[in-house]
């Protein structure tokens, strides 16, 4: 069995989507967090110790900024000068640019793990096989990783700890600055679901799911589909579905859509939670489209805190 | 970043697959709803009889017990271990040995019927209901209500007292300490766990296991479940067996054996009534098939065929030795 380190299911930054063919969402730029707290700066710059910075005014980037920074992600030959260009974004506030520094860094980390895995990886794959994925699937997938492992290595070698270091750092700064995302995937303290702390936790990640929603990306049902169920008692293969459904060609084969769209974003690894939507049973099937369905009502209806208030449970 | 989002996914539904595998998904609920009840101790050898204290991990609870336990944190951790000093040895002969692992594998399923009618379980499902066809429900639940009323049917009352509770555990634990000594084979398929190692352990489950398809036992056959988890266990290298549905693999075989698997079975019963899986259908297999991702149902389909072939044909030598590597299905995705 491999020895894989667990970790969420982490949201990418907002994208220029494939063909989104559900409703027409709000256009207008994501709303900038209410109030935003007094920064915290955590150095997030790669070798050094955390330091303050005087004057820092959290913000997000314009969608602009956002979409051309997905698209060097996937193109750029020099991650490493990608992510110091983050950074320095971020150590200015911007809350989008900690968010993909922090995704950005994951990725690489996660690719310098695979690096290392040998034969753990080929079971991986062989595991893949009995489930039912074929060779042409399968080297898709590899080429995926080989070609991201590669651009991966501009990075300079790290320990584990220090990836994980430099990534909770950032995530935590863009939480601090404001993205909805980061927010709404803060951890929920320990104790009774009523006590105060768990509540008040609770309503903000509920605050942060509506601000996300309201930038209505498609992606984001997908990205943030764990978090979304939390919250609201859907399932997250029904968000998956929910997300499949508003993406052009989805829907009608999602391993295939999943595997052809890494090949291009691999790194944000976006569809690849699609191949859960092709291993349902068929019951589990019935529950979630049919919860799929009420998601997708809801948010074209973009009533979004009955969305995130647990109706679905 | 989701960049290995599919690797996690696959690995844990290999996890879970593995903690669900072979062992029975009603006790591995009944553990994880009373996850530190310390009800007794798990064996002869540990509750002998110079008193020695010895608290029952999780994985030697009993399930009946821990199913019937009002709250875990209610009970006194040092309760059991008065009551153990208090309990007499038991000696069984052979068909007392049998009686009362029957006894006591009634109980069991009695503690489990009763678990899934929990206001917890009974709100699961009707969450699940809410998504399905309005004659779908409608036709399950009167199945639930007819499964629970015939698995309920002759179950003695249940125990809520604390300390009744911890006693009748005590009681569960010193009749399979007794059975297990007389060499009872349902006695066997629960075997001490506590203090030995996994290699130990499967040399032990695959012995039983030999005997227990030897010796024709539809009900002791479709329990093999756990004895089969050991085994993986002990493996350490992946096998085939381990994407299979450990929960359903032997009750599929005992049904194509001959156990009735029909409507209103025990087996379709008890299925019936765990979370996740439907209720109403014509067999075991039908519910198995709505209840597996398609590529899970077909290796466990594959698996609980050749098994039967070989038991049909006595060819039992060497069935249950360490299982070859996977390999991908012949005509690639199911």
């Amino acid at each position: 069995m491999l020895a894989w380190p667990r970790q969420r299911l982490d949201p990418a930054p907002q994208s220029a989507p494939p063909a989104v063919t559900g409703p027409v969402g709000p256009t207008s730029p994501r709303s900038a967090p209410a109030s935003a707290a007094e920064p915290v700066v955590d150095g997030a710059t790669e070798n050094s110790a955390p330091k303050p910075l005087p004057s820092l005014k959290p913000h997000r980037a314009s969608a602009s900024q956002r979409a051309a920074d997905l698209e060097r992600l996937t193109s750029e030959t020099d991650l490493n000068g990608f992510a110091d260009e983050l950074r320095a974004r971020a150590d200015a506030g911007d809350a989008d640019a900690a968010w993909m520094l922090a995704d950005l860094l994951e990725g690489c980390a996660t690719m310098a793990e695979i690096a290392t895995m040998g034969a753990a990886l080929t079971q991986q794959f062989d595991s893949m096989r009995v489930m039912g994925y074929s060779d042409q699937e399968i080297a898709l997938l590899q080429t995926s990783l080989h070609r991201w492992t590669g651009r991966c290595s501009t990075f300079p070698a790290r320990s584990r700890e220090a990836w994980r270091a430099q990534i909770s750092s950032s995530r935590t700064r863009a939480a601090v600055l404001g993205h909805p995302g980061a927010m709404l995937m803060q951890p929920l303290p320990r104790g009774p679901a009523d006590s105060p702390a768990v509540v008040q936790a609770t309503q903000r990640a509920r605050d942060a799911g509506v601000t996300l929603l309201q930038q209505g990306d498609a992606l984001d049902l997908l990205g943030y589909a764990p978090q979304l169920a939390r919250l609201s008692g859907y399932g997250t293969d029904s968000y998956l579905m929910a997300a499949c459904s508003l993406l052009d060609g989805c829907l009608r084969d999602p391993r295939a859509y999943a595997l052809t769209m890494d090949q291009d974003q691999f790194l944000i690894g976006l569809s690849n939670s699609f191949l859960e939507l092709s291993e349902l049973s068929p019951r589990r099937r019935l529950i979630v489209e049919a919860q799929s369905a009420e998601i997708l009502r809801l948010w074209r209806a973009r009533q979004y805190e009955q969305l995130l208030g647990g109706s679905g449970g | 970043m989701k960049s290995r989002v599919w690797l996690l996914l696959l690995l844990a539904a290999v996890l879970l697959l593995l903690a669900v595998g072979s062992d029975d998904l009603a006790n591995s609920l009944a553990r994880l709803s009373t996850p530190s009840v310390a009800p007794a101790a798990s064996d002869s050898s540990a509750a002998g009889s110079d008193g020695r204290t010895a608290h029952t991990s999780g994985n030697d609870a009993d399930p009946a017990a821990l199913a019937s336990s009002p709250t875990a944190e209610a009970i006194e951790p040092f309760a059991p271990t008065v009551a153990a000093a208090a309990m007499p040895l038991l000696k069984f002969n052979a068909a007392q040995a049998r009686v009362a692992m029957r006894q006591r594998w009634r109980e069991q399923d009695c503690q489990m019927a009763r678990l899934y009618s929990t206001p917890t379980f009974v709100q699961r499902r009707e969450q699940e209901w809410r998504w399905l066809p309005p004659d779908l429900v409608e036709q399950e639940r009167r199945a639930v209500a007819a499964a629970l009323t015939r698995l309920t049917a002759d179950c003695p009352g249940e125990i809520t007292d604390k300390a009744q509770l911890i006693r009748r555990s005590q009681e569960s634990q010193a009749v399979l300490a007794a059975a297990r000594t007389a060499g009872d084979l349902y006695a066997r398929m629960e075997p001490a766990r506590r203090g030995r190692d996994t290699a130990e352990l499967a040399a032990e489950a695959r012995a039983t296991m030999y005997d227990v398809v030897l010796s024709g036992d539809m009900e002791a056959i479709a329990r093999l479940g756990r004895l089969d988890f050991l085994l993986q266990n002990d493996a350490g290298t992946q096998s085939i067996d381990m994407f299979v549905d450990g929960s359903s693999l032997w009750p599929m075989v005992a049904c194509d054996l001959g156990m009735d698997c029909g409507p209103a079975s025990r087996a379709l019963d008890q299925a019936c009534q765990q979370i996740g899986n439907g209720c109403g259908y014509p067999n075991l297999e039908a519910l198995v098939r709505d209840r597996s991702p398609p590529w899970q149902y077909r290796l466990t389909d594959q698996r609980h065929r050749e098994i039967v072939v070989r038991l049909r044909s006595r060819w039992i030598a060497g069935m249950f030795d360490p299982a070859p590597p996977p390999q991908p299905p012949p005509d690639g995705r199911p």
